[in-house]
């Protein structure tokens, strides 16, 4: 077990002791927001920094491109699959 | 979208800062991200252990439910893989890892970039707004021709929140539940799933 995976599960119990607390759980909410801008900010910083990063947008576009599009593709194709199995109601009988 | 704008432009902040090199050399990701990134996967569980919702909408649906974020995985994995057999520049786990956001580009970039690489990093974050936005572009296309649950598996985790009004408006009502219900399984799983595709075999 990873530190990163007992973290968050150490956040889901806590989560689930706080389930009437509103609102201590809005704080954390909120500090959990913060902390993305934070890291997306710093995360920004270091590839500002990165020479082979920056070099390279183009082609690390392209991919995230691509992978985006490919599993957009893969589970919409199967979703339909799944739909017209299971989900689309059969032809009803009335007017 | 709001949402997706704010943060992606403290990145593009971040970005510029560093580059135009505003900044002292003292802010530094490794120091601050390793440990922060503790603090936001312990936060995150709070958020998904607090959410009265969650829980309840897990609890009251049969297996026929569990279907629809079960094929979302398989749709996404299967996509990304090829992805990755196709482009030499990327390994099946690293093409995994990126679609295992599903959407979730914030904590899916984050951690990426810890436990990979920040190039990495960037595609992820990258690659999961493009999913987002292709999203809420394209649903009512993808309903019309693929049927009612399309925009669901395209939302993946963010089905639950920033895509469920153009799901609700082109799916219909009645799916806005099953959106709400895929897109938290699927936000449950992204840490999971990241972290073991990035550290098998390590």
């Amino acid at each position: 077990m990873t530190p990163i995976l007992l973290s968050l599960l150490a956040g889901i119990l806590l989560g689930l002791l706080l389930l009437r607390k509103p609102l201590v759980l809005k704080f954390s909410n909120r500090l959990f927001s913060l902390s993305v801008y934070m890291l997306l900010f710093l995360l920004g910083v270091s590839v500002g920094r990165n020479k082979e990063v920056m070099s390279n947008l183009g082609k690390i576009g392209y991919e995230a491109l691509v992978i985006a599009v490919a599993s957009i593709a893969g589970s919409v194709l199967l979703s339909t699959l799944l739909y017209h199995r299971l989900f689309r109601k059969p032809p009803s009988h009335e007017k | 979208m709001k949402s997706s704008l704010i943060i992606f432009s403290f990145f593009v902040a971040g970005v510029a800062f560093a580059y135009s090199g505003w900044l002292s050399e003292s802010v530094d990701w490794e120091r601050l991200g390793g440990w922060t990134l503790y603090l936001l996967m312990f936060l995150a569980g709070v958020s998904i252990g607090g959410d009265k919702n969650s829980w309840h909408v897990l609890a009251t649906h049969n297996y026929k439910v569990l279907l629809i974020p079960f094929t979302i995985v398989l749709g996404t994995l299967a996509g990304s893989a090829l992805v990755a057999s196709i482009l030499p520049s990327l390994t099946l786990q690293e093409g995994l890892a990126v679609g295992s956001g599903f959407g979730y580009y914030s904590l899916s970039s984050v951690l990426i970039t810890e436990l990979h690489s920040q190039s990495l990093g960037v595609v992820a974050l990258l690659s999961n707004i493009f999913r987002e936005v292709a999203t809420l572009l394209l649903t009512p296309i993808l309903v019309r021709y693929f049927g009612r649950l399309a925009g669901i598996a395209s939302g993946g985790a963010t089905a639950m929140d920033t895509t469920l009004p153009v799901i609700t408006r082109y799916s219909g009502k009645e799916y806005a539940i099953l959106s709400v219900f895929s897109g938290i399984v699927l936000t449950l799983l992204v840490p999971f799933l990241v972290t073991i595709l990035l550290q098998w075999g390590r």
